[in-house]
């Protein structure tokens, strides 16, 4: 008797999992995309702004039939911008999700690459700036739509100096982002005949930074430049308001948001700051009409523009692979598919609904296409770096407004 | 010199709202409470709930705030006692019903840091709030920098420090919880009720700390771990005052308050000179334990303590 209840008990459980491996198996039909952002922590604004842009991304995908005619879905999860729940966030893509590529990370690629490239499965960065990336030992599995740092360090400086700013200070996040970016940026700007007086690390999350206002005041500096995140870099613009330590500042990428007017008043009125990216593209309008199109408002956060292109190129390296070998290893598909659908040759194609639409009746018809991003070409080099222009930015009556693209040369 | 020892008082002040709450619980109750910091925090975020509510009337004189600031303050502290209260009702009588030891409830109280934080963060999200705009300072010689809200904060601390002292002192009910905390038995013995006491000494620990918490927030500004990173400042500040003695907390959480600042920047300045480039403000909770080391090698129960106490 009780040998039959446990054999009941026994059948329940299988006929249980077994209905579950069935709707795993049904979930095949579908193709999945990681998304790896920041959606808590002083880098919100970006992770919730460049979510809406994968899923913009991945409507556009299914509206034109999806990537081998299967519907593409997105698993997002929050990586914090503490590194080692960034690491476990990763390994539940990796291991529990098993998706074959991740839009993301926001920062810090060198913890995600470690767990994603030996699996065997493609990342494109929307963010990830450092010029370290490059370098990464990733076996050529990731990818990033946005441009390095070593430019954006250079265009600061210049920016700096343009600006009629004869000595500066910094005040940079103390991490592999913002040292590296205060260094070039002051480098550049002593090369134009500035003065930098002091570079002053801080470390994020703290409630007050009057001792980093202190020592980079020294000397009263004309200009606070800040490689810093949005919270922190609030806090620090306030104190250094009420404490009268500077009234003129230089932001970067990580201060790209509309937040910072929002929460200082107006006495950011006529500050600059610079970002990857690009505003004079036919590409680039595509994309904002459908953003805001589907949002009801323009993006509040910078970086939205590289996240639709890291989830469009996934896409349509999805579709341009053979089906056999995506069966077999559809990260390695991908990654090998991704430099065919981004780079010359083949037909341009653009950001938005119908141009996503052609680019996949092409892929279909066997043609080359070469995808021109919302936030520029995205043609991929052999380290899956991509050249692009840096974005000027200024605050005006309390809105972030885009003034110019600097492009820069190929080296 | 002198600018980091008026921001230290400032600190000070704030961490002593802080340690009043937590050594009133150690000696009434008998238990170190390290959800204090927590109720630090919700303090700090009713007040920004009722900021919202409230109609704005303007600011007083140069603050950066005004009535509604002072109605809100009231209100939060009501709303953070009503909470505890009912913390206790559900968790902490029970306990004591049972007889656990202090080790027990101090243990319990670390589970609700991170209900409460955790409750915190799900209504009003994990990024960083602010009460009002920005506020310039005024310069007074010697390079001395206090912005007006600042003023408010020490002369807030110190009017309910000194009307906590004289409640204790001076009430029917404040010496029922002095008599309580020198000795129990003997209280209740003399007629004493001890919830009500325990009621009492719950209300005023919390309603300092909402005080503390949004004292904070108008000095800085407000996120769900505000009062988590404030529980080391205020539990040195108890253990170097001495458990139980109220004069104690306050010159523990002046010294405390005093001696980060004026430690940090002192050395900063030293390692300015020499060119070494160390960021000292990330060292402030060690000064915090150095100087506990130091006080309890040479006062083992603290500066005001009492042997055995």
């Amino acid at each position: 008797m009780k040998n039959l209840k446990i054999g009941i008990v026994i059948f329940v459980l299988i006929a249980f999992l077994a209905s579950f491996a069935a709707v795993a198996q049904e979930k095949q039909e579908k193709l999945t995309l990681g998304a790896l952002l920041i959606m808590s922590g002083p880098l919100a604004s970006f992770g919730e702004t460049e979510y809406n842009a994968v899923n913009l991304a991945k409507e556009h995908l299914n509206e034109a039939g999806g990537p081998q005619g299967k519907e593409l879905v997105v698993d997002l999860v929050d990586s914090t911008t503490n590194p080692s729940n960034l690491r476990d966030a990763t390994k539940k893509l990796v291991n529990v999700k098993k998706v074959p590529a991740i839009v993301g990370p926001n920062i810090r690629s060198d913890v995600v690459v470690s767990i994603t490239a030996p699996n065997h499965v493609v990342t494109i960065s929307p963010t990830n700036t450092p010029e370290w990336v490059t370098r990464l030992d990733d076996d050529d599995y990731n990818f990033r739509t946005t441009v390095s740092d070593k430019i954006q360090g250079q265009i600061l400086g210049k920016l700096a100096w343009e600006r009629g700013f004869k000595t500066a200070s910094s005040i940079y996040v103390n991490d592999p982002y913002g040292g590296p970016l205060s260094n070039i940026a002051c480098d550049t700007f002593e090369e134009l005949g500035g003065e930098c007086m002091a570079e002053v690390a801080y470390n994020p999350g703290k409630a007050s930074y009057k001792m980093e206002l202190l020592m980079a005041s020294r000397g009263n500096p004309d200009v606070l430049i800040m490689p810093a995140y949005v919270e922190d870099g609030i806090t620090i613009i306030r104190e250094a308001i009420a404490g009268e330590y500077f009234d003129q500042f230089l932001f970067t990428d990580g201060m790209f948001a509309q937040k910072i007017a929002d929460e200082t008043g107006d006495v950011l009125n006529d500050m600059y700051g610079t970002s990857p990216g690009t505003s004079e593209s036919p590409s680039y309008n595509l994309y904002h009409e459908a953003f805001r199109g589907k949002y009801g408002h323009e993006p509040k956060a910078g970086f939205s523009e590289q996240a639709y292109d890291a989830a469009i190129v996934i896409g349509l390296a999805m579709a341009a692979s053979d089906p056999d070998a995506y069966e077999e290893d559809p990260g390695k598909a991908i990654r090998d598919n991704l430099r065919s659908v981004a780079n010359p040759p083949g037909e341009k194609v653009t950001a938005g609904a119908e141009s996503i639409k052609k680019a996949l009746e092409l892929i279909e018809a066997g043609e080359d296409i070469n995808y021109e991003g919302a936030a520029g070409s995205v043609d991929f080099d052999e380290n899956g770096d991509v050249i692009s222009g840096i974005l000027i930015w200024k605050i005006e009556d309390g809105k972030i407004k885009t003034v110019r693209t600097e492009i820069p040369e190929r080296e | 010199m002198i600018g980091p020892l008026v921001n230290g008082i400032i600190l000070g002040s704030i961490i002593t709202l802080g340690a009043i709450g937590v050594t009133l619980v150690a000696d009434i109750l008998n238990f170190f409470n390290f959800a204090h910091g927590a109720i630090f925090t919700l303090g700090a975020y009713f007040t920004y709930l009722y900021l919202n509510i409230l109609p704005d009337m303007g600011s007083m004189f140069s603050l950066s705030f005004g009535g509604s600031m002072l109605i809100a303050i009231v209100l939060s502290m009501a709303s953070t006692s009503v909470v505890v209260l009912f913390f206790d009702k559900i968790i902490f009588r029970t306990l004591r019903q049972r007889d656990a030891s202090s080790l027990f409830l101090a243990l319990t109280s670390l589970g609700l840091v991170f209900v409460m934080k955790a409750t915190i963060s799900m209504i009003w999200g994990p990024q960083v709030h602010y009460y009002g705009s920005i506020q310039s300072a005024i310069k007074f010689p010697l390079g001395i920098r206090v912005k007006p809200d600042e003023f408010f904060i020490v002369a807030a601390s110190l009017i309910l420090v000194l009307v906590t002292y004289l409640f204790l002192k001076y009430t029917r009910l404040g010496k029922a919880m002095r008599a309580t905390s020198d000795n129990v038995v003997l209280a209740q013995a003399s007629g004493v009720g001890t919830e009500k006491i325990v009621t009492w000494t719950w209300i005023m620990s919390a309603s300092l700390a909402a005080l503390g918490g949004t004292l904070y927030g108008i000095e800085v500004q407000i996120r769900p771990t505000m009062g988590w990173s404030f529980l080391i400042p205020m539990f040195v500040a108890v253990i170097v005052g001495g458990v139980g003695s109220f004069g104690g907390a306050l010159v523990g959480g002046m010294i405390i308050g005093i001696s980060e600042e004026l430690i940090t920047s002192l050395l900063q300045d030293m390692f300015l000179k020499l060119n070494i480039r160390v960021v000292m403000s990330a060292y402030k909770p060690a000064i915090a334990f150095v100087l506990i080391i130091f006080v309890l090698l040479v006062r083992p129960h603290g500066i005001f303590g009492r042997k055995g106490g």
